[in-house]
């Protein structure tokens, strides 16, 4: 019987042992992780203004927070307002509760939405909760379900792909298109 | 006009040319019209549409009108000029109204003025054909 409880006793002394450091190295990842999280600048009520190598303006930043984490190379937007240019003039007013920039991709959740800025009525407004807009191709891409609103135009489909260059959307589920009567 | 509502499996909209393109299985009403086609060009005047042409094989135009009888055609492209009510029917056109049909290469109707103009062409050896429905006589013989 005593064989058998020593046997025993050693057997979780040695586990015991065993388990130990793990305790040590869980905290150690914990400690990178959290270093990531703290950004290594933020800004309040941010505006920002970005030109191309030509000195035409591109792009308008407004935020009421922004953080930005080097390591991670991303930026985190508290109610963002991006505004797109297109031939020197506004075209384009996005804005979001949330918003994250990484290597050129800018995610938009949250009340998302697309606003004309310039006189064109086909299409005024797209609006979804979800959009990833690549600033460098001016690509503009979601899954989630999307309403466009135009000023006799009312399209709603979910999933969007949308050439701002080119100036076409298009909706792989289209739902449905109402086109006003005149 | 009434407004049009278009349901499609696939949607382009091109904002800085005003147009739409639909795709699969479309269904286009406007009141008591309908049109079923594989493809639907949408072109707007102001905001406002302005022409629709439909493609399929083929595609289908049909209204139920007043008295309860359906108008209806089929063509393999049809053009609806949706200010002016006219239908231009091109390829395999067919017209059928109230029991009387015709068919030719090219059909336009005026839906306000209710007028039917066909055209022939070499596909058909340049002939029109019509089937006027026509009241049955009953001859009884004693």
């Amino acid at each position: 019987m005593n064989i058998r409880l020593i046997i025993l006793l050693s057997f979780l002394v040695v586990s015991f042992l065993w388990w130990l450091p793990t305790l040590d190295s869980e905290d150690t990842v914990n400690s990178d992780t959290l270093s990531d999280l703290i950004p290594e600048y933020t800004a309040t009520f941010l505006h920002q203004e970005l030109f191309d190598k030509d000195g035409n303006i591109e792009q308008q930043v407004f935020s009421q927070k922004m953080e930005h984490y080097a390591d991670l190379s991303l930026t985190h937007f508290k109610k963002p307002e991006f505004i797109i240019y297109q031939d020197n003039k506004p075209f384009w007013r996005l804005s979001a509760k949330i918003g994250n920039m990484q290597d050129g991709l800018l995610l938009l959740e949250e009340s998302v939405s697309m606003l004309q800025v310039s006189d064109n009525e086909f299409v005024n407004s797209i609006t979804t909760e979800f959009l990833e807009i690549n600033l460098n191709t001016n690509m503009v891409t979601t899954d989630n379900d999307i309403t466009i609103q135009g000023k006799n135009v009312t399209v709603q489909g979910k999933g969007l792909t949308a050439d701002l260059e080119l100036g076409t959307l298009s909706l792989v589920n289209h739902v449905k298109t109402i086109i006003k009567g005149s | 006009s009434e407004d049009l509502i278009i349901d499609a499996d696939n949607q382009d909209l091109d904002y800085k040319n005003n147009t739409l393109y639909f795709s699969g299985n479309v269904v286009v009403k406007q009141g008591s019209v309908t049109i079923k086609a594989d493809e639907l060009f949408v072109i707007t005047k102001e905001g406002n549409s302005d022409k629709l042409i439909a493609k399929g094989t083929p595609a289908i135009f049909s209204q139920k009108e007043q008295n309860n009888q359906e108008l209806s055609a089929q063509a393999l492209e049809i053009t609806y000029l949706v200010e002016a009510q006219v239908l231009q029917l091109a390829g395999s056109a067919k017209f059928q109204q109230g029991g009387s049909v015709v068919e030719s290469a090219k059909i336009e109707f005026d839906l306000k003025a209710q007028r039917v103009k066909a055209e022939g062409d070499e596909s058909q050896n340049g002939r029109v054909t019509t089937r006027l429905k026509t009241k049955k006589i009953n001859t009884n013989i004693y």
